[in-house]
């Protein structure tokens, strides 16, 4: 087991390398921070070469990433461009709002695909399962943005019920959270449904339900247990998609968190904030993988994380 | 599966309850019902379309559809530029379906590929596609999309791109858990004990027994390739806005939709029905390739 | 699984409960005498040093004062100078202080503070931000007295005057920024004006209290919270559920919502941003006056400004704001005639079915739409037009200066000094940032001729034949001056919605 850290530590690393140089050098390729600090203003030659001596991005390629990096290990991300401020401070800021709506979605997602799922696995080619399997879909069949505009039009703005955006109190959180939890939950149902077939026609089922246990208990003693393995794969492989996705909600909602962050930060080619986010991004990504990975040693004690 | 019946023989089939199947063969009546609508708009647009879908009459913006509006010239109204929606929309599966397939076809074929190998053999294979997908799923879309597209330029190539390259990595992680799954089980150790050769293995019994899972994802992606489309013409790195893309169309006319309500329900209506179209002939497909359960 | 899963989210909500301050999110009727205003822009710096953005100025002026003071209707006034003089056609200026004001941390407002702003301004300090380029002509301030300040320039500015009105040149605390440094003061602003800095959290809320004591008298609302909505259907959504009394930077094509709402009203207001169609020259068949004039004539604006922009947009046949000092009124635009389009096609060789590109800004709504009209208008001459819409930090920082448009591009120019002086040069003068290809000697030497004095008339006549050329090559295609959009509560009084974003809440009451 420690070896296995150990190696998955290595990669890792190297995993962590290999994305800051690749943003680092991908970003600088887009567009020059000083230009974008004019916003339509009128920038001489002089003017553009004095911010970028500021900035430090007149600097040789190597020589900005080998600063920063040498930072990074001392736990220093650096400095926004635009605000001024250091951008760790920044994404501290951020990571509560953005953390709220992924686990909230995910658990809307989840609280609503486990049962409906299951109900049309064990309902399998009724009428219900159709409708379930159909119903599901609607969350599937409009992009984010326009559901998120058409829940703000419907229950803020004719209904009032609640704020049509922003980041205070619990009342703001449902909208935003109901927003990705349908969106998730079109695509769980179906993993839901599909990983539950597929046990349930499993010998062991057979021997389950010959040693005369309940449907019920059989299904979700025998059947959801093994069929978490693609679930969980999948909210493992959500989380990270979660983090870069959530990027049009909290647009749309103008929610503070850090996709947010990373859209601005890109728009103004704010190097150091785009370069923090995707570290503090990639590390979040690596550190589910991980858990996915061991956790499939739990779920399915056939696998050998080591073999 | 064929798998299964070489090594340890057809099983017994079993049913989970006793209830007659009308979901089966109406999910893929309907499915394929919907996606053929799609596919023929895309084909024969020239002749199904009333108007050419770029022709402009600024005179006639954002008119309701026919009949509402008794003797118009326009099916079902127009868009903010005074064109013909119905012809917008039949054009638009064009690049919709273009943008959706294509991206599909390359990322899962990478993806199902690299979750095979590392799958299957494990260790320096296993351990180098997981750090790549690690790599993939941790490089926020969107920064990839822009990188892309400010250094390329703007283009459908590229968003179909984009798309290819953020996506195989699901089917690299998905495929190569169910190949972890598989590999352990009795019939491929006892085809290994037996001696056939590791290519045949995996084509021939560790492949199949994945399809499954990739075909769901990958008519799930088809329809999700569609929205993030969508999503992109909103965050303005979309493609030329008077090529109709259902996409666009929706992200275009986010600003009407309290004005004229037809704009973006019928773009809306024809991503709905294709992606419904495609997630079903998707389940008949999953259905289809597990027949030991039907 | 799921007893976790609901821990986690109970969790989240108190996180969220706890973290979140909970901002004006309240009904209209119980905000009393605060307002809430809603803006797409987050400018995450409110050092007056630090930034151009127009979202800027909203708060700014609320916080900040300049010597001089322009107000919503673009006049000059003094503001923390009672008046100033030059006794040397500029190369001078003496500026008399007002007495008695202070900053909002009690430092009181003399020569030193204006002393230390335009040393900040000019140094150091002011080199890492974008402001410095616009002061290049002020040499140094002295202090002459505690309310008298000299200004020695380096050359003769003759938008100087007009430019102390600009962001840069706010007035700012010097014992307050040396103690806390740059960065605290860029995210917890000080000044003079007539509200305070309250609380500020990055991309959401920012809220600012009225200042009492202020020189000009005390506000009437007691408070005012900023929040940052980047999408504007949010903006109309938060408008309409009665949560925000102000919202900025309306898509026309959310007017008629706001217009059709019985408590809210639309507010238009002429801009000092022109949006024009320019050539690229090097890139065939541009280069040809006839192709350039057959594009112009092939394109019915008044007809896009009535439908598309619901007739909020005026036509300018120059690329400068009727209001800019050096408009010359004479020049009419071309007209829209298909006919005269497809002959000089036909004269200058242009064969049916040519491709023409068309470059634009993609988060532009407005042009947008107007450019998918454009492919129908040049169809109808033979020309088949391809729309390149480019992200819009990579259009203006690569895309333009680098030549890498189609044969034609959009362009738009906020020329806030109202002065043609601070555009003619930047975009007419060979190898300038904003002009990496056109070039003219007729067009050189009127710059030259405008640059080099101080005179007034002389300037205008050069500005004119300017004008005169530059139509005459047809080089650009100016089509309308922008009208921005503002939306407010009808509990608002006293609003008045400003050409350049620069809200003044001063006189602004609820009802």
């Amino acid at each position: 087991m420690i070896r296995f850290i150990a190696a998955r530590a290595g990669g890792a690393l190297a995993v962590l390398a290999a994305i800051t140089l690749f943003v680092a050098f991908g970003i600088r390729l887009t567009g020059d921070p000083a230009v974008v600090l004019f916003q339509g203003a009128a920038p001489s030659t002089e003017d553009i070469k004095r911010i970028q001596h500021a900035l430090g991005t007149d600097r040789p390629f190597l020589v900005q990433y080998g600063a920063f990096v040498a930072d990074a290990l001392h736990g220093d991300l650096g400095t926004s461009f635009r605000s001024g401020q250091p951008v760790t401070g920044m994404i501290v800021e951020r990571a509560g709002p953005t953390l709220a709506l992924g686990l909230g979605g995910m658990f809307v997602a989840l609280a609503a695909a486990f049962p409906l799922g299951a109900y049309a696995a064990t309902h399998r080619n009724a009428l219900a399962d159709f409708l379930i399997r159909v119903g599901s879909l609607l969350g599937l069949s409009f992009p984010n943005f326009w559901l998120a505009i058409m829940l703000i039009l419907i229950v803020a703005v004719r209904l009032r019920w609640l704020p049509p955006s922003g980041y205070g109190g619990p009342g703001s959180l449902v909208l935003p959270c109901v927003t990705l939890g349908i969106i998730l939950a079109s695509t769980l149902v179906r993993l839901v449904r599909a990983s539950l077939l597929d046990t349930l026609g499993q010998p062991y089922m057979r021997t389950a339900r010959a040693k005369g246990l309940r449907e019920g208990r059989v299904v979700v003693r025998h059947g959801l247990r093994n069929a978490l393995l693609p679930i969980v794969t999948f909210v493992g492989l959500q989380f990270g998609a979660l983090l870069g996705g959530v990027i049009v909600l909290e647009n749309v909602f103008a929610w503070p968190g850090l996709g947010q962050l990373a859209l601005q930060a890109v728009t103004y080619r704010d190097y150091p904030v785009v370069q923090g986010v995707v570290v503090v991004l990639a590390l979040g990504v690596v550190l589910v993988n991980l858990l996915v990975d061991l956790s499939y040693g739990l779920l399915n004690p056939r696998v050998r994380v080591s073999s | 599966m064929t798998a299964t019946q070489a090594v340890s023989g057809p099983l017994p089939r079993i049913r989970v309850l006793r209830r007659r199947p009308i979901g089966f063969r109406l999910t893929l009546i309907v499915g394929l019902g919907f996606v053929a609508l799609a596919a023929l708009s895309a084909l024969a647009a020239p002749l199904l379309a009333p108007h050419p879908p770029e022709a402009a009459d600024l005179g006639a913006r954002l008119l309701p559809p026919a009949w509402l509006r008794p003797g118009a010239a326009y099916p079902l109204g127009t868009d903010a530029i005074g064109r013909d929606l119905l012809s917008r929309i039949i054009y638009g599966a064009r690049i919709s379906l273009e943008v959706g397939v294509l991206s599909v076809a390359a990322s899962g074929i990478a993806g199902t590929c690299l979750g095979l190998l590392a799958g299957y053999y494990g260790g320096w294979w296993d351990e180098l596609a997981m750090r790549a997908a690690d790599l993939q799923l941790s490089f926020p879309f969107i920064l990839f999309a822009i990188v892309v597209i400010a250094v390329l330029g703007p283009g459908l190539s590229r968003i179909v791109l984009v798309l290819a390259v953020t996506q195989w990595a699901s089917y690299a992680r998905l495929v190569r858990s169910e190949t972890l799954a598989v590999r352990e089980t009795d019939y491929i150790q006892a085809a290994r004990a037996i001696g056939l050769a590791d290519r045949r293995i995996i084509w021939r019994h560790v492949l199949p027994n994945a399809l499954g899972a990739v075909s769901v994802l990958a008519t799930l992606s088809v329809a999700n390739n569609i929205l993030l489309e969508a999503a992109l013409t909103f965050l303005g790195l979309g493609v030329d806005p008077s090529i109709p893309s259902w996409g666009g169309m929706l992200a275009d006319s986010r600003n009407y939709i309290q004005t004229a309500w037809w704009d973006s329900t019928f773009p809306g209506l024809a991503i709905m029905l294709t992606v419904m179209g495609f997630n079903l002939v998707g389940d008949w497909l999953r259905d289809w390739l597990t027949p030991d359960m039907a | 699984m799921r007893r976790n899963a609901v821990l986690v989210f109970i969790l989240c909500v108190v996180l969220a409960a706890g973290t979140g301050a909970v901002n004006a999110q309240s009904p209209a009727g119980s905000r009393g005498r605060s307002l809430v205003i809603v803006q797409g822009q987050d400018p995450q710096n409110w050092d007056p040093i630090a930034t151009f953005l127009l979202s800027w100025g909203m708060v700014g002026c609320q916080v900040f004062d300049g010597l001089v003071d322009r107000g919503t209707d673009l006049k000059l006034r003094p503001g923390l100078a009672m008046s100033w003089s030059t006794a040397d056609d500029g190369l001078n200026w003496v500026f008399k202080l007002r007495r008695g004001v202070t900053f909002h941390d009690g430092e009181p407002f003399n020569a030193d503070a204006v002393k230390f702003t335009f040393d900040r301004l000019l140094g150091p300090e002011g080199a890492k931000g974008p402001q410095q380029g616009n002061y290049k002509s002020i040499d140094h301030v002295q202090v002459v007295d505690p309310y008298t300040v000299k200004m020695v320039m380096k050359v003769k500015d003759p938008v100087i005057i007009t430019k102390l009105a600009g962001y840069g040149a706010m007035i700012v605390p010097p014992k307050y920024v040396q103690e806390h440094g740059s960065a605290y003061f860029g995210a917890n602003p000080v000044g003079t004006g007539p509200f305070k800095f309250v609380e500020y959290r990055k991309d959401d809320h920012l809220t600012l209290a009225a200042n009492p004591s202020y020189w000009g008298g005390a506000p009437r609302i007691s408070a005012v919270t900023y929040r940052f909505v980047p999408e504007a259907a949010t903006r109309v959504a938060e408008l309409q559920a009665g949560r925000a009394d102000i919202a900025q930077g309306l898509p026309v094509s959310q007017a008629s919502v706001v217009k059709n709402d019985a408590n809210l009203t639309l507010m238009p207001v002429g801009s000092p941003t022109v949006v024009e169609i320019r050539f690229d020259p090097s890139k065939a068949p541009a280069g040809d006056t006839r192709f350039r004039k057959a594009v112009i004539a092939s394109i019915d604006v008044q007809k896009i400004i009535d439908t598309i922009l619901q007739g909020y947009g005026h036509r300018v046949s120059t690329f400068q704001s009727p209001l800019s000092f050096g408009n010359d009124a004479s020049l009419k635009p071309y007209p829209f005639d298909p006919a005269r389009a497809k002959s000089l096609l036909a004269e200058a060789g242009v064969k049916p079915g040519t491709d023409v590109s068309l470059s634009f800004p993609s988060n532009n709504a407005d042009f947008r739409e107007a450019a998918q009209a454009m492919v129908s208008y040049l169809g109808a001459v033979g020309l088949k037009l391809t729309l390149t819409p480019v992200e819009q930090v990579t259009y203006f920082s690569d895309v333009l200066p680098h030549a890498k448009t189609g044969q034609i591009y959009e362009f738009g120019w906020g020329g806030w000094t109202l002065d043609f002086d601070n555009t003619a040069y930047l975009l007419y003068h060979k190898g300038e940032y904003w002009n990496p290809v056109f070039s003219d000697v007729d067009v050189e030497k009127y710059l030259e001729a405008e640059r080099t004095t101080n005179d007034q008339r002389t300037r205008l006549k050069a500005f004119q034949a300017l004008d005169r050329r530059l139509y005459d090559l047809a080089i650009e295609f100016p089509l309308w001056q922008s009208v921005n959009l503002w939306g407010i509560n009808k509990r608002v009084e006293g609003f008045v919605a400003p050409p350049d974003d620069r809200v003044r809440l001063l006189p602004v009451s609820t009802r």
